[in-house]
């Protein structure tokens, strides 16, 4: 099972990456020559198993789901902010929106 | 250029009446902007503290202790680390220097909160000299990957130092100081340790708080220590181990004294050899020099076993679809909106997004995020990300069952060849990842894993591998101590 250059450009869409026509054709070789190395993984009878259970082991230590303080929250959101105006953040602005490039 | 002492030589000279704490972090600074500023530069760091002061003090904040942590030296003598010059890979985050991961669409970027194990090593008394270089956001296995250009290795300058830790094992390897932090998620600290001929510690998954660490690869991730014996990679891992609340995959368990079987030997100890670790096409010399090591262990009263461990050949392919899965998530956030680099020119959000992370990643780290974006699509995650976890299982089981046998650790090489020349592999990536292939597993079952140096080849150092089931770091370090004493006493 191999990737096509229309695949990677799909896959390019998705992650929000825009590689130009040059990438995509180094990048198809370059992702086939990978999955060819872990196909080897259709060699593995996994069907006794169910996925990765660590907790089988018994070794990793379990706590019970309650909630605790949230540490990140202490004080409100503008006492973090670089800009805070009438609780907001304030971002620069895309220059697409108004043809300039200063924060609002 | 003179070297650093180790650490309880520098916490003994600080503690005593008078003795400058800023001393020895000063010389460090000192050797590391002689380092930099060489005909061949080392480029181990990619930021340097202005002055020692800028590095140290102790914590503020809330909550360090984690319980049962033993990180503040004995109840009269001085802190653990007081006065030790630490360098700091550049994943983790620390005031009053940028955090990078060396890639470019962080570049300037200063994080506005510390991870745990900077503070944890701060309040021990440790003094943060720089930030180390890195194969971008972790992914590699030479430091060749950082957008900063490569480290070298300070050995023989034609060769890479190993990575991603590759910066902070070359401070530590040239003497610039006595121990470094870093990261490792398929063999990141051990690997380079190997390669640099010093020591690398990679604790139980869960031994120490990811909180602050750059994520790569969650589930696989550790924070891990590089000293330039296992004496100050242990001490390292004393200061920084322990439950963090910030952290859910953290363990409330209690930290134990790392060094606590310093001393006891090996003798009556089952040493596994695994065969599938063994194999023909090892180079041969780090096949004789393991082989070596053994020996001694032997010789010292170990029992030496041959065991099997089936899938270990299918680890690498499965790490290669797990950890880049995980990075793709992971590394969503990086979208010119939220941190570091934003591209200019852009008329949309969606082009924001696209043209910042096209311009600021790396050829890795696109390759990474595109293979894992592929396995977790729709008509492919089971194939391949379902499959990967399954093996992963039966990776970990492999171990299980070794354990259950009465094997107390595993022996093995830590790197499949020395350190290889700068450019030799960085155009093919298969043959880059499995530099990987025998640190690899213990990430995938989350046991902890030791490499120290069992000899050099032509000049070259050469690593072992100690492995040890969960939580049984005190095992691993004491054999650990052991084999170090032994190989020196054969010198």
């Amino acid at each position: 099972m191999g990737v096509s250059q229309e695949d990677v450009r799909k896959i390019a869409e998705l992650a929000r990456l825009h590689p130009g026509e040059l990438s995509v054709a180094r990048l198809t070789d370059e992702l086939n020559g990978i999955l060819e190395h872990i196909r080897s993984l259709e060699e593995v009878d996994t069907s006794a198993v169910e996925g990765f259970e660590p907790w089988r082991s018994g070794s990793l230590p379990f706590r019970d789901p309650k909630l605790g303080p949230d540490h990140l929250s202490a004080g409100a959101p503008g006492d973090r902010a670089p800009e805070w105006v009438d609780g907001f953040f304030v971002v620069p602005r895309l220059p697409a929106l108004d043809g300039g490039g200063g924060a609002a | 250029m003179s070297e650093s002492p180790g650490v309880r030589e520098i916490v003994g000279a600080v503690g005593t009446a008078g003795g400058d704490p800023l001393r020895f972090a000063n010389a460090a600074l000192d050797r590391a902007r002689r380092a930099e500023s060489e005909d061949t530069p080392l480029h181990a760091f990619l930021a340097l503290a202005d002055s020692a002061a800028m590095g140290g003090g102790a914590a503020t904040g809330d909550d360090l202790d984690g319980g049962g942590r033993s990180g503040k030296g004995g109840p009269k003598g001085p802190p653990l680390l007081a006065g030790v010059p630490v360098a700091v890979k550049d994943n983790l985050c620390a005031f009053d220097f940028p955090t990078t991961c060396a890639s470019r669409i962080l570049e300037g970027y200063v994080s506005p909160y510390e991870a745990t194990v900077v503070r944890r090593l701060r309040s021990a008394g440790g003094v943060i000299v720089g930030k180390t270089n890195m194969d971008e956001f972790a992914m590699g296995s030479s430091t060749e990957n950082s957008g900063f250009g490569p480290t070298r290795n300070p050995r023989d300058r034609s060769r890479v130092p190993g990575g991603s830790s590759g910066g902070s094992a070359a401070a530590v390897a040239a003497g610039i100081v006595p121990c470094a932090l870093g990261s490792d998620t398929g063999g990141s600290v051990r690997q380079p340790a190997s390669l640099c001929g010093v020591v690398g510690i990679k604790p139980t998954y869960g031994r120490v708080s990811r909180y602050g660490l750059v994520a790569y690869a969650s589930s696989l991730d550790q924070v891990g220590t590089i000293g330039r014996t296992v004496e100050d990679a242990a001490l390292l891992l004393q200061a920084i181990a322990g439950h963090d609340p910030r952290d859910a995959t953290s363990a409330p368990l209690p930290v134990p004294d790392f060094l606590g079987a310093r001393g006891r030997g090996v003798r009556g100890l089952t040493v596994g050899l695994p065969r599938e670790y063994f194999a023909k096409e090892l180079d041969p010399a780090v096949q004789r020099l393991c082989r070596e090591a053994l020996g001694r262990l032997e010789e010292a009263g170990a029992v030496v076993r041959e065991v099997s461990l089936p899938h270990t050949k299918f680890a690498v392919p499965a790490y290669y679809i797990l950890a880049p899965a995980e990075a793709s998530s992971n590394l969503a956030r990086f979208d010119g909106v939220r941190y570091g680099s934003r591209a200019p020119g852009a008329d949309s959000a969606r082009a924001v997004y696209e043209e910042t992370r096209t311009r600021g990643f790396g050829a890795e780290v696109v390759r990474r995020i595109m293979l894992g974006t592929f396995a977790l699509s729709a008509g492919y995650y089971e194939a391949y990300y379902g499959r990967a976890q399954r093996v992963r299982s039966l990776v970990a089981s492999d171990f299980g069952r070794v354990w259950a046998e009465g094997v107390d650790l595993l022996f093995t090489p830590t790197s499949p060849t020395p350190a290889f020349p700068l450019g030799e592999r960085t155009d093919d990536p298969v043959s880059m990842y499995l530099s990987d292939i025998f640190t690899v597993t213990a990430n995938l079952a989350g046991i902890p894993g030791l490499s120290l140096p069992v000899g050099a080849v032509d000049g070259l150092p050469v690593g072992g591998q100690f492995l040890a089931p969960m939580w049984e770091e005190p095992k691993m370090i004491g054999a650990a101590l052991a084999l170090e004493s032994l190989l020196e006493e054969a010198r």
